[in-house]
């Protein structure tokens, strides 16, 4: 039986999110005790405040290597969070709260209060710390802390769900590790890729297979984006008529590459090719490069979101 | 999902009986439109969908110029559960040859509860391996019918989230009730997981007389609150689009929502679009606020 | 001399019709037993048939053996049998002729119309006779009949050894009467020579004029026969039906483990009269309730092998006391006992329950101490009857006595007359008339009003049968804002009114509001080659007040996923409009239409290109173009 996790109610959260915005004193950890605290009246334990100790040690640990509580320097700092989040990822996929092989816990974990109570009462610190540079007059975005797909850790766990390569492959935790922010927002913020683990590894293979391939030729990561952005876009449409859930490895494969493929081909119509000399090819790339590093977590977006 | 037309033919819809779902119980079948009443997530979920009403698939498919796709045909199962559409999962909970499947006996899927949460949403999906049909080249997995049908477990989509609780208590400003809208991030997320109203046990008067049915008023200004609450939240929100035209998830805040929006539009002389009552609620608001009343007056009656 | 009775089998036509097995079919998956079923079934159809003013139909049932020149007579009758040795018609005759004790089942009435009409379903009007010996599945002809003539009927052959039933009917055309005798049976369809054979059998005498065809025994033969066979006797001016079953399955009457054959002691005779008469007791009583005037619907009377066992009247039967009370007044129709949906407002029904002490009144206990614990009628009530207009018993909802007070409680939800309220209660029953299970037949007010209505019973079922003296205090909360809850669920959520594609809601005040001109939301109608293209087709019509014109615009897209829609397909390509016929008149493609003349039902189809392996779907919008601007 799954465990029961502790979760606070909406409103309770948001009045936190208040007490946060209110003043920044307020934004500390104090204990994991929260007067509207509940839990799932059904059978199973509670998780024991043991866990939830043990959780905030090590989520803290994780973060003081990317500089918490400290700001990572702005130049490093994408990277910075994103190593955060690879690492945060690997540990959620071993804690035992969150053993998705137990049973009920992959649909436990689904729930949003859950997770507000994690983010606002086991580690508000941390959490305000990861989105620094998203807040506008230190003003804290409700979706990065109450329970949702964009919250900030059931988003990383969210990762594991659907992109854990599994405890047989040599590089278990390659997706996560190597995708980048506009990568996961591109698959997971679309359920009928992401409700199905399968489906969703496999085009963050293909899209990882897509970069080698594309960069090693001279592509900017402007361009790969493209790419897979719109690959996906087609897949969704073509999942429609064609049930991806049905197909067996080897077609569903073939599927994902021949619309990676298929982008590929018609942007490279599009798009001028960067030349073979070396001083364009190499400056088109830096500037690509450069242009991605300054943008923030991701080329900016026609709807300016990131997951 | 709107009804669509595929690259091929498919089979009729309009002629088929929509699959309907029931919980089995040892011989005892119970209808799942209204939910479950007791749902058990450590009891696995045994649910039914007779087949008798279908014709035979020989004839189904002759009839419809597929003949050569039913040696390849497969009925399937896809069971989609979560809060949300994307905070949820989807597995596959029944898969075989068309052919192999026993009309009479109809479909028998087991669940395992504790896999499920908050929504249901069953696919009932028949589907080809790769083949020709005269003039069509069908690639595998092609859909040649759909029907999904979704249900809450614990309850009702249609019973509406209320709760009563103590404001005092949790230290709320003292009024009468308060809409929580949660985050909405895709109006296809269940309503019951979006919306909660509480009512202030503290005002046991005011909740008497919402809960007997016999205060007309009240109740009026209780669901024109409801409403434009919810409907505030989200055409504030401009990444949310909502549209009048669109199907939404069943038991879905879009679903409600674009409901609504219709029923407000229902009362004009002229055509509102979703733009101009967004419009009139920012720069209008009183009128809006008297929109949802006067929309929340014809479901309370006169 | 009567005349020589002959076998038609049917063959099947060349347009195919239902087999026998079909029509045994026709009943689904009910929850009684095929007794019960039988004695529904016939009582529905002699009530529908008993609307005669002034007169009270009477309904028997009469078990007995036959004499043996009555048995010779039905060796004479039945001389030609069915082909095939594995035909069940035939076994069952067989077994019939043979069998040391046969016996024989008469279900019979008075004072009803009896089975008039064509005697053959070959003309437009079929009347009852045809509908009931020849034709299958008819609609409900007879206003807030109890069922239909079609469907039930299999539960008489299911009855029958050799399922087979002998009809013996007196009926009125005009002034005149007419006596007519035919017998059906239901067996297997079967081959035989190169011909099929749905299965299905008549005995009658040999129609003059169509060639291997049966027409009734007629008048005096027919009165000659049916006394030969031992039906009870019928005087002139005694319109009414009756059915004779051979070899009645006893099996749910009595538990015969000697077999069929065995001869029937008279202990097993007892049992199987107290059973006939709680069956009817159970499932029937509202037709013995009676009235203000002192008069119940019908009289009913039940004889078994020569014993009374007529069934009592319920006002003297303790248990069901209270269901006679309800009844009564949910007849008054008293607006305090209504049962109505808020939205839309429409009255299911009314419900009464009466309440009385626990041990208040001794119950009868004969048919518990004959039956023992598979007796009917119950020593202590907790159940609410639910009843169609037609007051026969739908089906009961039971609950559980209250523990805490000592209440018992019986009551009656009787469905409202008005006729669409009735037609969506019929509708929502199965086959079998044994439940009200809202189904897809139904439309969504329709389906309001039935729910409205069980949800309510369900209500009334938890609030009786109280609280076990073990359940946890801090369920209050919760239930205290229940009715609120559905009443706002049931108002907000699910009204289905909006949208491009609905129904437009009906005007508040008739004529003071004008439906929008709407378009219906666009159905595919299938994709096929033409010319080397692909192309699909959708159809869709104009809903709402005709206006003088409308302005339409159809844009087709892609389904890009669940809930989003794209121009483009992933080959760049877009799907393209190549044809619109307006009310089977083409016109020219654009995206805008001005429609002129538009009315509703105006039905659109539009040809759209099919450019990739991906779903299309259209937008549309429409909106009437006011009269100033048309000038």
């Amino acid at each position: 039986m799954s465990w029961l996790f502790p979760q606070i109610p909406r409103p309770d959260a948001e009045q936190l999110i208040d007490l946060f915005n209110a003043d920044f004193a307020n934004r500390c950890f104090s204990g994991f005790e929260h007067p509207q605290r509940f839990y799932q009246a059904s059978g199973g334990d509670r998780l024991p405040d043991e866990e939830l100790k043990v959780a905030r040690a090590a989520i803290i640990d994780i973060a003081k290597q990317s500089g918490f509580p400290d700001q990572p320097p702005t130049s490093t700092r994408n990277q910075a969070y994103a190593r955060f989040e690879a690492a945060v990822a690997e540990w959620f996929a071993g804690w035992a709260a969150l053993d998705v092989d137990r049973p009920g816990v992959a649909a436990e974990t689904t729930r949003r209060d859950w997770w507000s109570y994690l983010t606002l009462v086991v580690l508000p610190d941390v959490a305000c710390w990861r989105w620094v540079s998203e807040t506008q007059g230190n003003l804290l975005k409700h979706e990065r802390f109450l329970g949702g797909g964009r919250n900030t850790f059931q988003r990383i766990h969210r990762r594991v769900l659907c992109l854990d390569r599994g405890t047989d492959h040599p590089d278990r935790f390659g997706l996560i590790r190597e995708l980048k922010e506009d990568d996961f927002s591109a698959i997971l913020e679309r359920p009928s890729l992401s409700s199905s683990p399968r489906i969703a590894r496999m085009i963050a293979e293909e899209l990882l297979l897509m970069r080698a391939r594309l960069s090693e030729a001279g592509w900017g990561l402007g361009q790969q984006q493209s790419v897979y952005r719109q690959a996906i876009k087609d897949l969704c449409a073509y999942g429609i008529v064609t049930v991806f859930d049905l197909l067996d490895d080897a077609q569903l494969q073939d599927v994902v590459r021949e619309s990676f493929l298929q982008c590929e081909i018609r942007l490279k119509r599009d798009v001028p090719q960067p030349c073979n000399s070396d001083g364009h090819g190499k400056r088109s790339r830096l500037i690509g490069a450069f242009r991605y590093l300054l943008s923030g977590s991701s080329e900016p977006a026609a709807d300016g979101s990131s997951t | 999902m709107r009804p669509v037309a595929y690259p091929y033919p498919v089979l009729p819809v309009s002629d088929l009986p929509d699959p309907e779902w029931f919980l089995a119980s040892g011989d005892d079948l119970t209808s799942l439109r209204d939910g479950i009443d007791a749902w058990d997530a450590e009891v696995p979920l045994v649910l039914h969908a007779p087949l008798e009403a279908w014709p035979a698939f020989d004839d189904l498919f002759q009839a419809s110029g597929l003949h050569e796709a039913l040696q390849h045909a497969t009925l399937a199962v896809l069971v989609e559960t979560g809060p949300s559409p994307i905070t949820g999962h989807r597995f596959t909970a029944f898969r075989e040859p068309l052919r192999a499947i026993d009309r009479e006996a109809g479909l028998t899927i087991k669940l395992d509860s504790s896999q499920l949460i908050e929504k249901v949403t069953l696919h009932f999906l028949i589907t080809v391996d790769s083949c020709m049909v005269p003039g069509f080249e069908l690639r595998s997995g092609s859909v040649l019918f759909r029907h999904a049908f979704s249900f809450p477990l614990e309850g009702s989509f249609a019973n509406f989230p209320v709760r009563p609780v103590s404001f005092t208590e949790r230290k709320w400003s003292p009024g009468f009730w308060q809409v929580d809208v949660g985050l909405i991030s895709d109006l296809d997320q269940s309503l019951l997981g979006t919306l909660l109203v509480y009512l202030n046990s503290d005002h046991a008067d005011v909740i008497e007389r919402l809960n007997s049915g016999n205060d007309r008023a009240l109740e009026c200004l209780f669901q024109a609150d409801i409403v434009s609450t919810v409907l505030q939240v989200i055409l504030m929100d401009e990444s949310l689009e909502p549209d009048i035209g669109q199907t939404y998830a069943d038991g879905s805040i879009g679903q409600a929502a674009s409901d609504w929006l219709a029923g407000l539009r229902d009362d004009a002389t002229s055509l509102l679009n979703v733009a101009m009552l967004r419009e009139e609620m920012v720069s209008r608001p009183g009128v809006f606020h008297a929109r949802c009343q006067a929309f929340a007056l014809m479901e309370v009656g006169t | 001399m009567t005349p020589v009775i002959r076998l038609q089998s049917e063959p099947n036509p060349p347009s195919g019709s239902i087999t026998a097995e079909g029509l045994l079919n026709t009943m689904g998956r009910p929850k009684l037993t095929a007794t019960e079923m039988l004695i529904r079934e016939s009582l529905q159809n002699s009530w529908d048939a008993g609307q005669i003013a002034g007169v009270q139909p009477h309904y028997a049932i009469r078990l007995f053996m036959p004499a043996p020149e009555q048995m010779e007579a039905f060796k004479r009758f039945f001389a030609d049998r069915p082909r095939g040795e594995s035909c069940p018609v035939r076994r069952g005759l067989d077994h019939f002729f043979s069998s040391g004790s046969p016996v024989l089942m008469e279900i019979s009435d008075r004072g009803t119309v009896g089975l008039g009409g064509p005697t053959r379903a070959d003309g437009d009007d079929a009347g009852n006779f045809a509908n009931f010996l020849r034709n299958i599945g008819k609609p409900r002809d007879v206003e807030q009949g109890g069922g239909t003539y079609g469907f039930g009927k299999s539960s008489f052959y299911l009855m029958s050894g050799p399922q087979l039933l002998i009809v013996d009917t007196l009926t009125k055309d005009g002034e005149r009467e007419e006596r007519r005798l035919l017998a059906h049976a239901a067996g297997e369809s079967f081959n035989h020579e190169g011909r099929h054979y749905t299965g299905r059998h008549w005995w009658g005498v040999t129609s003059t004029e169509i060639p291997d065809f049966v027409d009734p025994a007629l008048d005096g033969d027919a009165v000659a026969i049916a006394h030969s066979l031992g039906f009870s006797s019928r005087e002139p001016g005694a319109t009414g039906t009756s059915l004779m079953l051979l070899d009645p399955r006893l099996e749910d009457l009595a538990d015969l483990q000697a077999g069929p054959a065995a001869a029937l002691t008279d202990e097993l005779r007892r049992r199987i009269g107290f059973r006939l008469q709680e069956m009817l007791l159970w499932w029937c009583w509202p037709k013995l309730v009676r009235d203000v005037d002192g008069v119940a619907p019908m009289r009913i009377t039940i004889d078994c092998f020569g014993q009374d066992f007529s069934p009592p009247d319920p006002d003297s039967v303790p248990q069901l006391f209270g269901f006679a009370e309800s009844l009564r007044q949910s007849r008054q129709k008293r607006d305090e006992d209504a049962v109505s949906s808020m939205s839309p407002k429409k009255l299911s029904g009314h419900l009464v329950i009466s309440e009385r002490k626990l041990g208040a009144l001794v119950p009868d206990q004969r048919w518990r101490r004959v039956l023992g614990e598979e007796a009917l009628i119950p020593e202590a009530m907790a159940h609410v009857a639910l009843l169609r207009p037609a007051e026969l018993v739908v089906r009961y909802e039971a609950g559980r006595v209250n523990e805490v007070d000592d209440i018992e409680w019986t009551g009656v939800f009787r469905c409202s007359d008005e006729p669409e309220i009735e037609a969506a209660f019929a509708l929502s029953e199965p086959p079998a008339h044994d439940d009200w299970e809202p189904s897809q037949r139904l439309t969504r007010t329709q389906k309001v009003i039935v729910n409205t209505a069980l949800k309510r019973l369900k209500l009334e079922k938890q609030k009786r049968s109280g609280r076990n003296r073990h359940e946890p205090a801090g369920s209050t909360e919760g239930d205290s804002v229940a009715t609120l809850s559905r009443r706002i669920g049931a108002a907000l959520i699910g009204s289905g009114r909006g949208g491009a594609g609905a129904e437009p809601r009906p005007p508040r005040k008739t004529g003071t509001r004008k439906r929008r001109l709407r378009l219906s939301k666009p159905i595919p109608c299938g994709t096929r080659i033409e010319d080397g293209r692909m192309l699909t087709t959708f159809e869709l019509t104009l809903r709402g007040d005709s206006a003088p014109q409308a302005r339409v615009s159809i844009r087709p897209s892609i389904q890009a996923d669940v809930s989003s829609t794209e121009e483009s397909a992933p080959n760049g390509l877009k799907p393209v409009v190549t044809a619109i016929e307006v009310a089977g008149e083409a016109v020219n493609v654009s995206d805008s239409l001005v429609i002129s003349g538009s009315a509703a039902g105006t039905l659109i189809r539009v040809d759209v290109t099919m450019p990739d392996y991906v779903a299309i779907g259209l937008d549309t919008s429409c909106e009437a173009i006011p009269e100033e601007v048309v000038a």
